[in-house]
């Protein structure tokens, strides 16, 4: 069994503590673990950025092993953005690293007086200082800690400007642009005043059964490299699904008030640019699909190399703004990213803004640019504002629901969160079980916590049970899809590993690989309900947090027909779709787990907490 | 009559082209263009593309005709300069 590392920034004091073993057994590792101490440490009222709020790094069980695609941690804290339950994922090499220094975790607590950053090496761990690191963006922070200590294999998870400023929208980034991304880590990070974390590590993680894990493996790569979908990331990357996801309306533009814009999605999508900007280059550790992109652009005001934009920050900064220019949109992927903030919910809020300037709320002296539809000046002004938390920018950064709390004038019909947190790419006219997963989703609308579209486009699910052909419209039936696309989801944090993966995983294959690696017995059955007892365990604390069924709802504009598209006049039912999803929860008509539901998964502890 | 059958994504790679233009007789049905295209199809594209069976795109495939909903009903009528939309829809990102 494994350790933790706890870090006391208050008091300046580091301690070893050994992994609980039925924590592990219940709850696995990453998501799942770090919801256990965050529902035991983190007090339901406390201020996300404050002193008693605790910020974990967390990886898995198949972390540093043979396993491919499990090069991920999770970054798990109560979010200033939404104010309650929050886990951020990130890919990369840290994760790998991290491991290999000796730890499956960290726990960040307290206040440092001055920036600081954790340094750790091979089980050793120490606070050091960052005060010449503060002010710097995420790659240069990298940069200047691998010259500092000399060592060029060093791997930094760090913030930029926007988590010290504690813009909300602030992630947390490592590697070549990797981000735990949403809900503001970095922001929680920067209120630490913890600067980075960098790790080196060359220990062996060890494994119960590798020959068997191995076989696992090569199960999962045989059926990916077959899987029409899931192959299409290797050519194209994720933002392949722009070339026809218009066609089923899943792609929103224009702030989500413009069904299809087939222009635009056949200028920006992973086609295109394979054809004319990506150059081959590293995939994430041990990943043989090789989704992310690297892109060179030789010439023009936008020339650039570095890593390039997935599906939905083209969505973000490309389809939601009506920009249909790649080079522009890498340019401002680059600048988000250097700063640390959140690409899909910087998108989301620019969007915002340049409907609130159409509609004259918003004026140009306010703005500081002239804020109309697909102006890429104006995009990456609004970036740079963000990001430093300056002038309107300061404002979007706080997310749409503050800005159009404080804007007024109507704006809250077009600001568009669950409780919030910016909604992603994927439009729920398109396919009715999303609006049950956005409107319920752990950290608010989230396809990474459920995408349950997925289980609507008809592929066979033979672990699953469902039927492959759904009615994409219909409000019957679709409580079920969100759940298991939510518990599927939780058990993959938990496992920390790639979520795309695991889209060419079934259950048995997850219990085969966590009995190999943790000598255990895992059954399918046994998978499942570890997923499910971590979204209730993550729901829980939300409930804490003050969330109520009445969150549990979409945004107006999401409430209306899109006015075009196979899609159009579409509006799921949250009346029918979301007693449905309690129903399959074994929730009260409240959204609260009852007593029975906690008492059958285990958490019989925690049933009086909320 | 002409109609387009646009292919996107993965079809377009299994298929080889983006598009094809279709001669159809007029007032001719979407199953007349399915028989149209069948051999094609059948030689081009895998199980989880084209049924066999039922001489027509697999269940798991989306098809619109001019962006309208889902298209289904084997004998909708067709018209000149119709583009008929076929994708498997995908997820991700």
């Amino acid at each position: 069994m494994g350790k933790l590392l706890r870090v006391d920034l208050t008091s300046r004091t580091l301690r070893d503590e050994p992994l609980d073993p039925e924590t592990a057994r219940a709850l696995v590792g990453g998501a799942g673990y770090a919801a256990r101490i965050i529902n035991d440490e983190v007090p339901g009222d406390a201020d996300p950025l404050g002193p008693k709020n605790k910020l974990l790094f967390m990886t898995g069980p198949l972390t540093a092993t043979s396993f491919p695609t499990t090069a991920r941690y999770e970054v798990c804290t109560k979010s200033p953005l939404t104010n309650m339950w929050l886990d951020a994922s990130s890919s990369g090499w840290w994760a790998r690293d991290f491991k290999m220094a000796g730890y499956d975790g960290l726990i960040v607590e307290g206040v440092a007086d001055a920036p600081v950053y954790l340094w750790i090496k091979d089980g050793k761990a120490e606070i050091r200082d960052a005060s010449r690191l503060w002010g710097m963006d995420s790659d240069e922070t990298q940069a200047a800690i691998r010259a500092e200590l000399g060592d060029e294999k060093i791997k930094v998870s760090c913030i930029g400007p926007a988590g010290e400023k504690l813009v909300p929208l602030g992630c947390v980034m490592n590697d070549e642009q990797r981000a735990a991304g949403r809900g503001g880590a970095g922001a929680v990070m920067g209120s630490k005043k913890l600067k980075a974390v960098a790790v080196r590590g060359t220990m062996k993680v060890p494994v119960a059964d590798e020959t068997k894990l191995r076989e696992v493996a090569k199960g999962l790569r045989e059926g990916i490299t077959h899987h029409p979908v899931v192959s299409q990331f290797t050519p194209y990357g994720t933002a392949f699904l722009l070339e026809d996801g218009w066609v089923s309306g899943d792609i929103p533009n224009k702030n989500w008030g413009k069904g299809v814009w087939r222009k635009g999605c056949e200028l920006l999508n992973g086609r295109v640019m394979a054809e004319t900007i990506l150059v081959p280059h590293a995939a994430c550790q041990g990943c043989f699909i090789r989704c992310a992109r690297w892109i060179k652009i030789n010439e023009g005001r936008f020339a650039m190399e570095g890593p390039g934009p997935e599906y939905e920050t083209l969505a973000a900064f490309g389809t939601m703004l009506m920009n249909d220019d790649l080079a522009a949109v890498c340019w401002a992927n680059d600048l988000a990213n250097r700063y640390g903030i959140d690409t899909i919910s910087t998108g989301s809020v620019i969007a915002f803004a340049m409907e609130a300037y159409e509609k004259g709320v918003i004026g140009r002296e306010e703005a500081g640019c002239d804020l109309t539809w697909g102006n890429v000046d104006a995009i990456i002004e609004m970036i740079d504002q963000i990001g430093n938390a300056r002038g309107l920018g300061a404002l979007l950064g706080k997310g749409v629901k503050r800005a159009a709390a404080e804007l007024g004038r109507g704006t809250e019909a077009y600001a568009v969160h669950v409780k919030g947190m910016e909604v992603p790419y994927h439009d729920p006219r398109a396919y009715f079980s999303q609006a049950t997963s956005y409107a319920t989703g752990p950290r608010g609308a989230c396809h990474m916590h459920g995408a349950s579209f997925v289980l609507e486009q008809g592929a066979p699910r033979p672990d699953t049970g469902i039927p492959s052909e759904v009615d994409r419209f219909s409000n019957e039936g679709k409580g079920i899809l969100a759940k298991l696309a939510q518990d599927k989801a939780s058990v993959v944090g938990s496992m920390v590993m790639c979520m795309i993966a695991s889209d060419g995983m079934i259950y048995a294959g997850m219990a085969d690989a966590l009995e190999a690696v943790t000598g255990e017995p895992w059954t399918s059955e046994r998978v499942a309900q570890t997923g499910e007892r971590i979204t209730n365990l993550q729901r829980v604390f939300s409930l804490k947090c003050g969330i109520t069924g009445a969150d549990d709802t979409l945004p107006k504009r999401l409430l209306e027909g899109p006015d075009e598209g196979t899609h159009a006049g579409k509006i799921p039912d949250l009346s029918v779709l979301l007693p449905d999803y309690y129903r399959e929860r074994g929730w009260d008509e409240n959204g609260r787990p009852t007593p029975k539901k906690l008492e059958e998964l285990g958490l019989t502890d925690i049933a009086g907490e909320f | 009559m002409q109609v387009t059958v646009s292919f996107l994504g993965p079809l377009r790679d299994r298929v080889g082209e983006k598009s094809l233009l279709v001669e159809l007789p007029a007032a001719a049905t979407y199953r007349d263009l399915l028989d149209s295209i069948g051999p094609t199809m059948q030689a081009r594209l895998p199980d989880w593309a084209w049924d066999s069976g039922r001489r027509s795109f697999s269940a798991r495939m989306m098809v619109s005709r001019n962006l309208a909903a889902d298209l289904r009903d084997e004998t909708t009528c067709l018209a000149e300069g119709d583009e008929i939309l076929v994708v498997l829809p995908l997820a991700g990102g």
